[in-house]
C-alpha cells in the first residue's frame, strides 16, 4: 500500500467526538499523501474537518476528540499508534504547525526570542541564551528587521504581519520536514497576506520541507499548492493537481465553490451589480447522521443514488480523484 | 446626478483619546482613526468603502450613523446635518438608516425570538400595533428567506448565514432609505457569502435602497459596488466608479491592494506583494501616509499631505496622490 | 517606574486625607464625648466643670475647626496622646502595627501557598476525585465565617486537645520566638483558611482557562512537555487574573485580621481600634484607622507591582496600571 517517496501518508483517517447527541465524525475516512518538498492545499468551509485532520495527525486533538480509525505514516512510523512521548519528540522538530491568529498563538508574557528559540531548547538541548541568538537569526530569515531588538520584545509590541513572521520562524527553528499551516493568512490584511504567502513558498523552496496548507480560500491555496484536496462534511470530495482542479473541477461542490466565491473580475465591466451564482442551503451540519453523499442536499445534480449510498473516491483522470456518481470519468 | 445626495460626509475627523490614569487625563496619545474624509452617497447607489484593518472604514460607517459623534466635520443625511441633532432629532433621523454588522450572531440579542428581533426597530420608533409589527416581521422574514415556522426560535438555533438574513430583515424593518453594512459577509463561509450578497442586491432593487458597504474584500466590493472609496490610514486615497477604480487604479496603494489579491487558480507567484504594513493610527508618518511603502515616493510626499483631487483628464476618479498614474 | 511610584504616593496621600476627614467626622458624630465619660466616672465633676474641660480641650469648637487643628498638628508629626493609655499615640500604635503585619503577611503567605497550590493541582486533574475534594473543601472555607472558625479552632486545639494557646500573646521583646510562633498558629490558621478557599477556586478557573488558550496549543505543537507547558506557559498567564482577586480580597483579609485579633486577644491593630472606639479614645481611633487605610493602599500597590511584573502588556511608565 505504501507508495515510494511519500513523506506523509494518511490512510482512512477517522476522528470522532462523542457528544450528547451521539458520536460526531468530524473526519470520516480521509486518505491522502504528501511527497517531500511538495505543498498540499486542503480547502473547505468551516466544520468540514480540514483543521481537525491536521490536529489529529499531530496528536493535538482537543479532548474528548479521538482518532477512531486509520493510520498516519510518517518516517516509517504510524503516528496514530506512536506512544505520546515519541510523538511529542517529533512535534516541533520534524513536524511543525502554524495557526490562524498569530496574536493568540504567541504567549503574551514570554519574549519573542524565547518563544522562537524554544523548540531548540526542547529538542536539541540548546542553552536558552544560545537559542535566543539563534532566534535572532531566524527572525532575520523571515524578514523581520532589527531582530536583536525584537527578541526581547513581547507579542503585543509587534504588528500583525510581524507576529505571523515570528510564528513562522518559531515553526522553522528545527528545520521540520513537514509544516502544517492552518489558515495562516486569514487573520491578516491582503497586502500582508501576499507577503506571508511569498515567504512561506520561498522558505519551502529553500529548505525543501513539505507543507500542508489549510484554507477556506481557494484563491490563496491556488497560489501555493501543487495539489489540492477539497473537503466537505468530513470527507474528501475531490483531489487533483492545482491547475487541473481549477481547469476541470469534477465535483459539483468544487465547481460551485469556484463559481460562487466573490472574486474580482467575475462581474463584467460596465455591468450594474447583479446576482452571483450561488449554492442553496447551509453548510453541512456534522451532528446529523446521514447516508449517502454529504453534499446531496445542496447539489443541483443529486439523484436518488446520491442519497442512498456514499460515492467512493475514484480516479476520473490522471491523478484526479473525485467522489461523485455524476462526475464524468 | 439627480438632486442632492442622500448622504454627504464633509471633512469627517474622528480621534479617540487613549485614556491614561484615573485622576488625570494628561497629554495622552490620540488614535487618529479618521483624519478628514469627505464623500457623497447618491440615492439608489452602493458605495463600497474598501481598506485594510485600521484604515478607519468602520469608524466612518459608525460616524455616518452617528454611533460615534465626530471630532470634526459634518454628516448630512437627506439634507439634514446629523451632527447638530440631539437625542430626539437623531432618533427620528436614524429611523431611515438600517445597520448590518459583521458578526451575525453577536449582533442579535440571544434572549429574543427572531420575530421580536426583526420587529425591534418598529418597537423603538413606536410604529404600529403589536399585531402590525408581527405581520411586518412575517413579511420581512419571508422576503429574506427565513421560514415562518422559525420565527419563534432564538438566534443560536440559526447558522451564520441565516443570522445575517435576520439582521438584514431587522435593518429593513423601518423601510430605511440607507443601509450601512459593515463587513456583512466577512464571517460567512464561501458558499454562503454569495447567497447573502444576492439577497442584498435583490433587496436594493426591490426597495430602492442605497448602501454604504464596508469591506476589506476586493472581490466582494467588486461584486456589489457602483462606486468605490479606497481608504488608507484614516483618509480616502482613491474614489470613483467601480470600473475605473478596480480596472484603472491611479493611486499606488490601490494598485498594490489589487495586485495583492490572489486569483482563483492563479498559481505560484501571481499575487504581488509590496513591502511594509499600514501605519499605526497613533503615529502616522508625515506627509502622505503611504509614502514609506510607496515605490514612487519622492521628497514632496514626505512633506505634504496630498488632497483628494481629480488627476487630469482621467474621468471621474479622484485620487489623493502627488504623482498619480 | 519611579513616576508610577510617585503618582501612586500622591494618590495615596489624597486618599489618606479624605479618609482622615471622614473618620474624624464619623467619630465626631458618635453620641457622647470624652468629657461625658469623665463626668460619668467621676461624681465630683459638675456640668460647669464639664464646660470648662470642653473649652480646655477645644471640644466646644466647630468640628471643621477641630479637624483643621488636628491636621495641622498631624502634618508636623504630632498625632496627640491616647487618653485611654495615657501615652503618645504613635508610640502605642507602632508595636501593634508590627504584630498585625506579622499576622497578615504570614496568613497571606499560607493562604497563597495552600490556595494556589491546591487550585493548580485541581486544574491539572480536572474532574478527578481529588479535584472534587478540593472543590468541597474550598466551598467550606469560603462559606465559614471567620469568628466561627476561630471559635472552632479554639475549642479543638486549646480546650479539647490543649496543645495550643487560645489567647494571651505576650507583649514585649523579652519573649522567645518559639513562644510567639506558638501564639501565632491559631490566628494565622483562622485567617488563612478563610481566604485559601477563594484563591483555590480562582486559581483553578484561571489555570483551566489559560490551558484552553491558543498559545498553549502552540506550545504543544512545539513538543513541550506537560511540565513545561504548565510552568513556562500556563502559570504566569493564569496568575494575572488571580492577582486581581488577591488585591480585591486584601481589604477583606485585613478586616478578617481585625476580627481574628479580637477573638484571640492578639495585641494588634484590631484590638487597638476596638479598644479605642469603646473608650471614645479620639486620637488613637483616628490613627489606627488611618494605618488600616494605609495598609490596604500598600496591598493594592503591591498588587500593581505584581501585575507589571507578570504582564509585560502593562506598562507602569505610562501610568496605565490599575486595579
Amino acid at each position: 500500500m505504501t507508495s515510494v517517496g511519500m513523506l506523509l501518508e494518511v490512510q482512512g483517517l477517522e476522528v470522532t467526538f462523542p457528544t450528547t447527541r451521539g458520536l460526531l465524525k468530524a473526519v470520516d475516512g480521509v486518505s491522502y499523501s504528501i511527497a517531500a518538498g511538495q505543498t498540499l492545499g486542503v480547502v473547505g468551509e468551516s466544520g468540514c474537518g480540514k483543521s481537525v485532520a491536521a490536529l489529529a495527525i499531530l496528536g493535538l486533538l482537543p479532548p474528548p476528540g479521538a482518532v477512531t480509525a486509520g493510520q498516519v505514516l510518517f518516517a516509517g512510523a504510524d503516528l496514530v499508534r506512536l506512544d505520546p512521548g515519541a510523538l511529542r519528540r517529533l512535534r516541533g522538530d520534524r513536524l511543525a504547525m502554524i495557526f490562524q491568529d498569530p496574536l493568540a498563538a504567541l504567549n503574551p508574557v514570554v519574549p519573542i526570542g524565547d518563544q522562537v528559540g524554544e523548540t531548540l531548547v526542547i529538542h536539541h538541548q540548546v542553552a536558552p541564551s544560545l537559542a535566543r541568538k539563534e532566534a535572532a537569526a531566524l527572525l532575520r530569515r523571515v524578514g523581520i528587521s532589527d531582530p536583536d531588538r525584537r527578541i526581547a520584545e513581547y507579542p503585543h509590541q509587534l504588528s500583525g504581519g510581524m507576529r505571523q513572521r515570528a510564528v513562522i520562524a518559531m515553526a522553522l527553528a528545527c528545520r521540520p520536514a513537514l509544516l502544517f499551516a492552518d489558515e495562516p493568512t486569514t487573520a491578516l490584511d491582503v497586502t500582508v497576506q501576499a507577503q506571508i504567502l511569498d515567504l512561506l513558498d520561498g522558505l519551502r523552496a529553500d529548505t525543501g520541507m513539505a507543507m500542508q496548507f489549510i484554507s477556506h480560500n481557494l484563491a490563496v491555496v491556488s497560489r501555493l499548492a501543487d495539489e489540492v484536496v477539497v473537503m466537505y462534511a468530513g470527507r474528501i470530495v475531490e483531489k487533483a493537481p492545482t491547475n487541473e482542479l481549477f481547469r476541470h473541477p469534477a465535483h459539483p461542490y468544487t465547481q460551485a465553490l469556484i463559481d460562487t466565491v466573490p472574486v474580482k473580475g467575475r462581474r463584467p465591466r460596465g455591468s450594474p451589480p447583479m446576482k452571483l451564482p450561488s449554492i442553496p442551503g447551509q453548510v453541512a451540519d456534522m451532528r446529523t447522521v446521514r447516508t449517502g453523499c454529504g453534499f446531496a442536499a445542496r447539489c443541483p445534480q443529486a439523484a436518488y443514488d446520491c442519497r442512498a449510498a456514499e460515492p467512493p473516491l475514484r480516479e476520473s483522470g490522471k491523478n484526479h480523484w473525485v467522489a461523485c456518481f455524476r462526475a464524468a470519468t | 446626478m439627480n438632486g442632492a445626495p442622500l448622504l454627504s460626509v464633509e471633512g469627517l475627523v474622528k480621534h479617540f483619546p487613549v485614556q491614561r490614569s484615573l485622576f488625570r487625563l494628561g497629554r495622552g496619545t490620540v488614535v487618529r482613526a479618521v483624519d478628514g474624509v469627505s464623500f457623497e452617497l447618491r440615492a439608489g447607489e452602493t458605495l463600497a468603502l474598501v481598506g485594510e484593518t485600521g484604515c478607519g472604514k468602520t469608524t466612518v460607517a459608525r460616524a455616518a450613523a452617528m454611533l460615534h459623534r465626530p471630532t470634526a466635520g459634518r454628516v448630512r443625511f437627506r439634507g439634514q446635518d446629523m451632527t447638530r441633532l440631539r437625542r430626539r432629532g437623531l432618533k427620528a433621523a436614524r429611523r431611515h438608516i438600517g445597520l448590518i454588522f459583521q458578526d451575525p450572531l453577536s449582533s442579535l440579542n440571544p434572549r429574543l425570538s427572531v420575530a421580536r428581533i426583526i420587529a425591534e426597530p418598529l418597537v423603538i420608533h413606536g410604529i404600529g400595533s403589536s399585531r402590525d409589527r408581527r405581520e411586518r416581521a412575517l413579511e420581512l422574514a419571508a422576503a429574506v428567506g427565513i421560514a415562518i415556522g422559525d420565527l419563534d426560535r432564538h438566534p443560536h438555533a440559526f447558522s451564520g448565514g441565516q443570522c445575517q438574513r435576520i439582521a438584514i430583515a431587522r435593518a429593513l424593518a423601518c423601510d430605511p432609505a440607507l443601509v450601512i453594512a459593515d463587513e456583512p459577509v466577512s464571517s460567512l463561509d464561501a458558499s454562503i457569502q454569495s447567497q447573502v450578497l444576492n439577497l442584498m442586491i435583490d433587496m436594493k432593487e426591490r426597495r430602492g435602497l442605497s448602501y454604504l458597504f464596508i469591506t476589506h474584500d476586493i472581490g466582494v466590493a467588486d461584486a456589489i459596488a457602483d462606486r468605490v472609496a479606497v481608504m488608507y490610514a484614516g483618509r480616502i486615497v482613491e474614489f470613483g466608479g467601480r470600473d475605473e477604480v478596480f480596472h484603472h487604479p491611479v493611486h499606488p496603494y490601490t494598485r498594490a491592494l489589487l495586485d495583492a489579491v490572489p486569483q482563483l487558480g492563479g498559481g505560484r507567484g501571481t499575487a504581488v506583494s509590496e513591502p511594509g504594513e499600514p501605519p499605526s493610527a497613533t503615529s502616522l508618518p508625515s506627509g502622505c501616509p503611504y509614502h514609506p511603502r510607496c515605490p514612487k515616493a519622492q521628497a514632496l510626499c514626505k512633506e505634504a499631505i496630498p488632497e483628494l483631487t481629480s488627476p487630469g483628464a482621467k474621468g471621474a476618479t479622484l485620487a489623493a496622490c502627488h504623482f498619480p498614474d | 517606574m519611579t513616576r508610577f511610584a510617585v503618582t501612586r504616593a500622591i494618590e495615596g496621600l489624597i486618599v489618606l486625607l479624605l479618609m482622615s476627614f471622614v473618620v474624624y467626622g464619623l467619630i465626631g458624630l458618635m453620641p457622647g464625648d470624652p468629657i461625658d465619660l469623665m463626668i460619668a466616672s467621676n461624681p465630683k465633676l459638675t456640668t460647669a466643670d464639664g464646660q470648662r474641660l470642653r473649652a480646655l480641650y477645644g471640644l466646644d469648637r466647630p468640628i471643621l475647626e477641630r479637624y483643621l487643628n488636628w491636621l495641622t498638628a498631624a502634618v508636623q508629626g504630632d498625632f496627640g496622646y491616647s487618653r485611654a493609655f495615657a501615652r503618645p499615640v504613635l508610640e502605642l500604635v507602632g508595636p501593634r502595627l508590627v504584630n498585625t503585619l506579622v499576622l497578615l503577611i504570614t496568613a497571606l503567605a499560607v493562604a497563597l501557598i495552600v490556595g494556589l497550590g491546591a487550585g493548580l493541582y485541581a486544574a491539572l486533574h480536572p474532574r478527578s476525585w481529588i479535584d472534587d475534594l478540593i472543590g468541597y473543601l474550598s466551598f467550606i472555607s469560603i462559606s465559614t465565617p471567620t469568628f466561627w472558625l476561630a471559635l472552632l479552632l479554639i475549642m479543638l486545639f486549646a480546650v479539647v486537645l490543649g496543645v495550643l494557646p487560645a489567647s494571651g500573646m505576650p507583649v514585649g521583646a523579652d519573649t522567645g520566638l518559639a513562644e510567639r510562633l506558638r501564639h501565632l498558629i491559631l490566628p494565622v490558621a483562622t485567617l488563612s483558611l478563610a481566604s485559601a478557599g477563594g484563591y483555590t477556586r480562582y486559581m483553578r478557573a484561571a489555570m483551566i482557562e489559560t490551558l484552553g488558550q491558543d498559545f498553549i496549543r502552540t506550545a504543544r505543537s512545539k513538543g513541550a512537555s506537560e511540565m513545561r507547558i504548565v510552568l513556562r506557559h500556563g502559570l504566569r498567564n493564569a496568575l494575572i487574573p488571580v492577582i486581581t482577586v488577591i488585591a480585591l480580597d486584601f481589604g477583606a483579609l485585613f478586616s478578617g485580621a481585625l476580627i481574628t485579633e479580637t477573638m484571640f486577644a492578639y495585641p494588634g491593630m484590631g484590638k487597638a481600634i476596638y479598644d479605642a472606639i469603646m473608650a471614645n479614645d479620639f486620637n488613637l481611633a483616628l490613627v489606627t484607622l488611618l494605618f488600616a487605610t494605609l495598609t490596604t493602599l500598600a496591598g493594592n500597590f503591591a498588587a500593581d507591582l505584581g501585575y507589571a511584573w507578570l504582564d509585560p502588556r502593562i506598562s507602569l511608565a505610562a501610568g496605565r496600571a490599575g486595579t
